[in-house]
């Protein structure tokens, strides 16, 4: 269970997501847990790798908190929306809505790995700032271990940035997808956000929100002491682990694997869906 | 103080003080001794409310930074965070994962 922890804490860092898609898996197939039981304790552990990660990327100055706490606006409301919607709605062509969106968000990230590398190198990030990423400074920079220097950007379209936050939120609620996996393509491909800084922030966010659900799992007695401390344990040391390892990666390179990700999470939306 | 900077006291303090209740519990299980399940609770108690305790002095650090737009934010934040948790409670709506 703890190895289990460690290699969902250290995707998870290198990623910006949860690894509820490494432990609830492990638990129902190798530990014999209910599918309820295996989320409760995969939500605490999103928070613990949420938390131990962020703290790291916060200190590397790779996250960028205002962005982050702008976006945990949309994506709070769009959860407590989705809690409702989740009851009404029947869920199977949202899955494999999600899916195709999944495999559209896939292949942009997979092909724009040259264009975001090249950007770097030429410090294409700065753009024109629009009013509310103004208003709540939201642009930053970060230090590029493998860039070898201080990457300047522009969050641009702050607004679309923030409905599709929103929309993230309530999705994330009906399907019980990690916001992670979408919190990233939404500030690289939309709010011109390079893939380290949105890995960073994303990692950042996911913390919110899994909280108040770890929260309601907790007050009914259903988190396993027994599981939780040995994965919450491995998770912190591995996304301590991988937090030290993202920034010296190439870019591209994070974008390939942030990509197939994105493609065994279509693969699956789909399957749910038909 | 930055915002940067008690974001990243708060999260870091968490985060340690739970790892060091989880191992303390884990401990204690493997040696057979039933109080492991106090540490454990009380470290899974930590961990989830760190995030909120985050927003919750985002908001004093923009406050004291007069980022008001900002501090806003931070507000609507811990709003939503705390009317899904009275929903859940209400409506025992349970997240999916």
């Amino acid at each position: 269970m703890l190895l289990t922890g460690i290699a969902a804490g250290f995707i998870g860092a290198l990623l910006g997501i949860g690894g509820g898609v490494v432990i609830i898996p492990c638990l129902t197939m190798f530990f014999n847990f209910g599918i309820k039981e295996a989320i409760a304790v995969s939500i605490v552990s999103v928070v613990a790798t949420s938390i131990a990660g962020a703290s790291r990327y916060v200190e590397q100055r790779i996250t960028n908190v205002r962005l982050g706490i702008f976006l945990e606006t949309a994506t709070t409301a769009g959860a407590v929306s989705g809690a409702f919607l989740a009851v009404k709605v029947p869920s199977s062509y949202l899955y494999i809505l999600m899916g195709i969106l999944l495999i559209y968000l896939s292949v942009s990230q997979i092909l724009t790995r040259e264009k975001e590398e090249k950007k770097l190198k030429n410090d294409l990030f700065v753009a024109k700032e629009d009013e509310i990423s103004k208003k709540f400074g939201l642009s930053n920079s970060y230090p590029d271990v493998a860039e070898g220097k201080e990457i300047n950007y522009t969050v641009t379209r702050a607004k679309s940035g923030l409905i599709a936050s929103y929309l993230a939120g309530v999705i994330s609620a009906m399907l019980g997808v990690g916001g992670g996996i979408i919190k990233v393509p939404i500030m690289n491909q939309i709010m011109n956000v390079p893939i380290k800084a949105a890995v960073a922030t994303s990692k950042f966010m996911i913390g919110v929100t899994a909280s108040t659900g770890a929260l309601l799992y907790l007050a009914y007695g259903l988190v396993n002491a027994e599981a939780v401390a040995p994965i919450a344990i491995g998770v912190i040391i591995g996304a301590t682990t991988g937090t030290s390892v993202m920034n010296r990666m190439k870019a591209g390179f994070i974008k390939l694997i942030f990509g197939l990700l994105l493609l065994y999470f279509a693969y699956n939306m789909i399957i749910k869906g038909v | 103080m930055k915002v940067e900077r008690v974001v990243y006291l708060t999260l870091t303090f968490g985060t340690i003080s739970s790892l060091m209740l989880f191992s303390i519990g884990l401990v204690l299980d493997l040696i057979g001794m039933r109080i492991s399940y106090a540490f454990i609770l009380a470290a899974t108690v930590v961990l989830v409310i760190t995030p909120m305790i985050r927003v919750i002095a985002a908001i004093f650090a923009f406050a004291s930074s007069k980022e008001k737009y900002n501090m806003v934010a931070a507000f609507i934040v811990l709003f939503f965070m705390l009317l899904s948790l009275i929903i859940g409670f209400l409506l025992r709506i349970m997240p999916s994962g």
